[in-house]
């Protein structure tokens, strides 16, 4: 009892296999987030770093921060992702998985990102906090930690969360390179069943959900961190 | 690097091939920017219009839009709709509509964004002047959000020239797709690729410049 | 008393002093605005300073020069006997430099400092506002640190609002949390900003009375304000200061009434 419908220009549609591969895609929605999931945890912890690089006192360590930003802002994934699977592969002589030059190329590629979104987030906690904190005889540190971190986290947490949003999107171009994720197990699919709308039609509104999700759960935190500053 | 000897012979014979795909990539990115823009503008008005018919399904368009990658609409246009229309696009034609579409979901919510934070009080003024609505948007409204939406403008098109660097995927002989052919040719894996790059990285700040220069040469004293 | 004893006895009698105090804003860039020029400031135990003049004289600058929050670029701030200066510290010394900032610290637990737009940590409440830095800065266990709070919080009217966020509350409100905050630290000095300048002006009498409650328990304060009748009322000594100079000080009733100076008049007819 397939569904079959003639298109507008006589193409018969088959969504019928749709519920017969979603037990792959799931699989590779797994992966997808998987991928996802490890990238955003290194990118943010990297992207922290690279961030306090970039507001030290310490010249060298500023410049060194803002080159290494502008270099990966300028980059796109996928041409990273073919430089360290291929490339940097073959010239250090290991031989990474696509999943590991995966993870390896979004985490580098976000934490810059990440990156700009703390100092910007750092620059918009207002002047009069730092004045007030430092006036009371806190020390740098005690004051970022307890003053300035937690206002700076509130207003960063949106762009971040954008950040994995976008993270999860790009993670499609790591099938390129022979990943098992949703993007792969979609195009092996297409191989499969040479249902190319079909497939891709859903492949497209896996991502959307996911992305859907991951925004509204979003939403709900922000407004719970939000509760008291404005 | 150890004991990796790095052979960049075949990039410098191959040089020439690898300036016309940078080539063919920036003016690929160049006409679909121009698309997402008239698209955008479009779907803004739309937003703004105020009316429920025709600013919901537009917010669809670019929630829908925004939720799903470049790569899928490279491969769904390029497999997906050539087999159900009957025609057979391009890889260069599939990557401007795909472009294009991920392109205007961008443009649409920062044109949105720049009308809405004009200043309240220049329509009013316009109005009380005596213009007409059409009059007043293009002639005070407008001008004013351009202003404001060029540095967002800006990134997106610096997006969209990341995002073109996909379309060897799909066939297109741009620059990506040189490098790949010189690493199955040469079997030198990292100088092609270092190369692209390398290239990216110019292109990106060559507009980047650009940009900084055009916002410069249009701000109000 | 021999004249110099009488130095002594009146310099030991200061909380602060500032001597040859000059700041640049941008120092050595095309645009370098010289905002203090020579600056001696005095201030004795339990006296109150008023420090008026126009906008752009350097009063606020001078403030946070005294905690050090804009360190002077030269000379010194001598508080409770002990001496800091930023320029004599050596520049590539981190040993010093540690020092140098550690003595900073220890000052401004000392110094109290109320601002014109309250700076109340947004992501705490009022309670927590308070007791910070008790916690943080002195470590007082957060038991003491807390009933040390609601004294304070007690003292200016607030205790009720312990619990609530400072986006709930009022202006004036946020500033009588914002002195119970410098209190709780319990300074030798407190330092009040044009403490009132962001207030709505039905608020205003409320925080005034807070300070001049204050002054009569014997505090030892420098109010920049705009406010005339506070000043009046409750100023020992008065300041007025015009392109960041000192222009005329001596005691408050009798600056206000027969200033001396021609820009001392000019400004006062302008505001009274």
């Amino acid at each position: 009892m397939s569904a079959l419908a003639p298109g507008l220009l006589g193409y018969t549609f088959r969504w019928s296999i749709v519920p017969e591969v979603m037990g792959e895609l799931a699989h590779g929605v797994r992966i997808t987030l998987e991928l996802s999931g490890l990238s955003v945890v290194f990118a943010l912890a990297l992207g922290l770093l690279v961030a306090l690089a970039r507001g030290s006192r310490l010249a060298p360590l500023r410049i060194a921060a803002y080159v290494y930003i502008q270099l990966f802002r300028a980059l796109s994934l996928y041409i990273y992702v073919l430089w360290i699977y291929f490339g940097i592969a073959a010239a250090v002589g290991v031989n990474l998985s696509p999943l590991e030059a995966g993870v390896i190329a979004l985490t580098f590629l976000n934490s810059a990102y990440m990156a700009e979104i703390y100092r910007s987030a750092l620059g918009a906690v207002d002047r009069g906090q730092h004045e007030a904190a430092f006036s009371l005889g806190f020390s740098r540190p005690r004051a970022f930690a307890t003053v300035i971190l937690p206002q700076a986290i509130r207003v960063a947490v949106p762009s971040l969360v954008n950040q994995f949003v976008d993270i999860v999107k790009d993670s499609s171009i790591v099938a390129i390179v022979g990943t098992s994720d949703l993007m792969g197990v979609t195009t092996q699919l297409v191989g499969y069943y040479r249902a190319p709308f079909e497939l891709y039609t859903v492949l497209a509104g896996f991502y959307l959900s996911i992305v859907l999700l991951i925004s509204a759960a979003a939403a709900v935190l922000e407004r719970r961190l939000q509760r008291h500053l404005r | 690097m150890i004991g990796y000897n790095a052979n960049w012979n075949p990039v410098f014979q191959h040089w020439h091939e690898f300036l016309l795909g940078a080539w063919l990539d920036v003016w690929v990115t160049l006409i679909s920017f121009v698309l997402a823009c008239l698209l955008g503008v479009a779907v803004a008005l739309l937003r703004l219009s105020g009316l429920r018919l025709l600013a919901w399904p537009a917010f669809a368009y670019v929630q829908l839009v925004r939720g799903v990658p470049l790569l899928v609409f490279l491969y769904w246009v390029y497999f997906g709709l050539a087999i159900v229309a009957g025609l057979a696009f391009s890889g260069v034609e599939a990557a401007i509509v795909a472009l294009t579409l991920t392109g205007s979901a961008y443009t649409a919510e920062i044109f949105r964004a720049a009308v809405s934070s004009v200043d309240r009080g220049h329509p009013e003024a316009a109005t009380a002047l005596g213009f007409t609505r059409r009059a007043t948007f293009v002639h005070v409204v407008f001008p004013q959000a351009l202003r404001i939406a060029l540095p967002p403008l800006g990134n997106t098109l610096v997006g969209l020239l990341k995002g073109a660097t996909l379309i060897s995927a799909i066939g297109v002989s741009d620059m990506v797709f040189q490098a790949q052919q010189i690493n199955l040719s040469y079997f030198t894996p990292f100088e092609p690729f270092t190369a692209v790059a390398v290239l990216l990285v110019a292109l990106v700040a060559v507009v980047s410049l650009l940009l900084t220069g055009l916002e410069r040469a249009l701000r109000l004293p | 008393m021999t004249a110099a004893a009488e130095t002594r006895a009146t310099a030991a009698a200061d909380v602060v002093r500032a001597e040859g105090i000059n700041k640049w804003f941008h120092r050595g860039h095309a645009h370098e605005l010289h905002v203090l020029r020579d600056v001696d400031l005095r201030v004795a135990r339990g006296e109150v300073l008023v420090v008026i003049g126009p906008s752009g004289s350097g009063k606020s600058t001078l403030l946070r020069c005294l905690n050090f929050l804009a360190p002077p670029d030269t000379g010194s701030v001598t508080f409770l006997g002990e001496t800091l200066s930023r320029e004599s510290v050596p520049r590539f010394s981190v040993g010093a430099r540690l020092d140098y900032e550690r003595r900073l610290r220890h000052f401004r637990t000392q110094i109290g400092m109320v601002f014109q737009h309250f700076n109340l940590f947004p992501h705490m409440c009022v309670l927590d506002n308070v007791a910070a830095a008790p916690v943080r800065v002195l470590g007082l266990p957060k038991r003491e640190a807390r009933e040390r709070a609601l004294a304070e919080l007690e003292r200016v009217g607030m205790a009720g609002k312990a619990r609530a966020y400072p986006s709930q509350l009022s202006g004036g409100q946020k500033q009588r949390v914002a002195i119970a905050r410098a209190l709780a630290m319990r300074p030798q000095l407190m330092l009040f900003d044009e403490a009132t300048s962001a207030l709505d002006p039905e608020l205003i009498g409320g925080v005034l009375d807070e300070i001049r409650k204050l002054a009569d328990a014997g505090m030892t304060m420098i109010v920049v304000t705009h406010e005339m009748g506070f000043a009046r009322e409750v100023g020992d000594r008065l300041v007025f200061m015009d392109e960041g100079r000192i222009v005329e000080e001596g005691p408050a009733r009798e600056v206000l009434a027969a200033p001396r100076s021609g820009r001392t008049q000019e400004f006062l007819r302008a505001i009274l």
